[in-house]
């Protein structure tokens, strides 16, 4: 469960941008995969997929709860909470390198509608395929690629308007 | 057929990961070669995804699956709900192998070895004041420490072992094959869920449970589980040991 429960918490903290809200949330999840695992059967697709689906209902409901909390402190918007070093250290290191641009996709992911942001999340940062995708998410395959596409160039725009290199 | 940016933009995926058709192929690299903004977007967006597939997953917090234990285990209970699945034990083997009760035992079973070996390792025979404490100490040799080590260690996996399952047993096993569960559209709300996302669900009030019939089901959610426990990365026993 220590693999599930650490990509519950990836998901979470893509989505929310923030370490403690992730786990609160992946705590959720891992509370409400205990209620109702009765529900799981092996047709309704992999397990992995089955958990990402419970993660995703609870984010989009965390995203509507909080949503009011985002419009009155819409400052939320401009400079997203991240909890990263200041990004203008150039550390010769590969890791530190590699934390450096964690942080920068974070805000970049920040920026991004929520739509757009799960979309991409779930099929380049977890992995999922597009079948699975559209079983977590219940749009239209068509849906499905189109988001992940212009997710991945609104990121890519943003991440240059950042001055982020690209790779 | 001539491709326009809005085209190469909308399958620019398709092109990355390679699965346009041939003449969809040369259309896109034709037109990306004449467009500087077209090619641009193409290197950004390979070079954004070649970035995030080779992006490590965060580590996980070191306290979150400690935490998530606890919370799991105060809503559960612990061997309340537990080992319905096992329902051929005998009813008090649950009770037998709690680890509260089981290190009981197993503290008891280590004390009477050493106590015995102390006894028997007097020259004639037993007497009451060999089974004074540091007469006991100094018998119980270094072979029952560490049986007694061991016996504590096979008590903590057995905990370990003993907190997943009886989390494992808890689920209800009559629930119909259905989605996951707050699986409603996205327009729809549902109120209890959202104003009670930890609260009971309600579901599980009203529904009786008959002991045994539902063995099959209950076994089937178990595998399910204990399918994805063998492929875990990593030993849980490790964290779990660190809780009280
Ligand atoms: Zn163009």
């Amino acid at each position: 469960m220590r693999r599930h429960t650490r990509r519950v918490y990836n998901l979470c903290y893509r989505f929310t941008g923030n370490s403690t809200v992730a786990e609160d949330l992946t705590q959720e999840v891992l509370l409400r995969v205990y209620r109702t695992i009765g529900s799981y059967q092996s047709q309704y697709g992999a397990f992995a997929t089955w958990l990402t689906s419970v993660t995703r209902n609870l984010l989009v409901d965390h995203h509507r709860r909080t949503r009011h909390d985002r419009m009155t402190d819409s400052i939320d918007d401009v400079l997203p909470v991240v909890e990263d070093k200041p990004s203008q250290v150039r550390a010769p290191d590969r890791q530190a390198e590699a934390a450096e641009l964690s942080a920068q996709l974070q805000r970049g992911l920040a920026r991004l509608s929520p739509e757009l942001r799960e979309a991409v999340i779930l099929r380049d940062l977890q992995g999922l395929d597009y079948r699975e995708i559209q079983t977590v998410l219940r749009v239209p395959e068509g849906t499905v690629k189109s988001r992940i596409n212009r997710g991945r160039i609104e990121l890519a725009g943003i991440l240059k308007q950042m001055g982020v290199r690209p790779a | 057929m001539d491709w326009n940016c809005t085209l190469v933009e909308e399958r620019l995926s398709d092109f990355l990961e390679g699965t346009l058709l041939a003449d969809e192929q040369a259309a896109f690299s034709a037109h990306r070669a004449g467009c500087a903004h077209c090619s641009q977007m193409v290197a950004q967006v390979d070079g954004l995804l070649g970035q995030m597939h080779a992006l490590e997953p965060l580590p996980m917090p070191l306290q979150l699956a400690a935490r998530i234990l606890t919370a799991t285990r105060a809503e559960f209970g612990g061997a309340k709900q537990g080992w319905r699945g096992w329902a051929w034990w005998p009813r008090w083997a649950p009770a037998v192998w709690q680890p509260r009760v089981a290190m009981g035992i197993a503290t008891a079973l280590a004390t009477l070895v050493i106590v015995l070996h102390a006894v028997s390792a007097a020259p004639g025979g037993s007497k009451v004041a060999q089974l004074n404490p540091l007469n006991v100490l100094r018998a119980g040799n270094r072979q029952v420490h560490l049986a007694y080590a061991h016996t504590a260690k096979f008590v903590n996996d057995l905990r370990v072992v003993y907190e997943i399952e009886a989390l494992m047993a808890q689920p209800q096993a009559a629930a119909p094959p259905v989605a996951p569960p707050n699986a409603e559209p996205e327009q729809r709300q549902t109120p209890e869920q959202e104003s009670h996302p930890v609260g009971p669900n309600p579901r599980e009030k009203t529904q009786t449970m008959p002991r045994r019939n539902n063995f099959p089901a209950i076994r089937n959610a178990e595998l399910a589980m204990v399918e994805n426990m063998d492929s875990t990365d990593e030993q849980p026993s490790a964290t779990l040991r660190s809780l009280p």
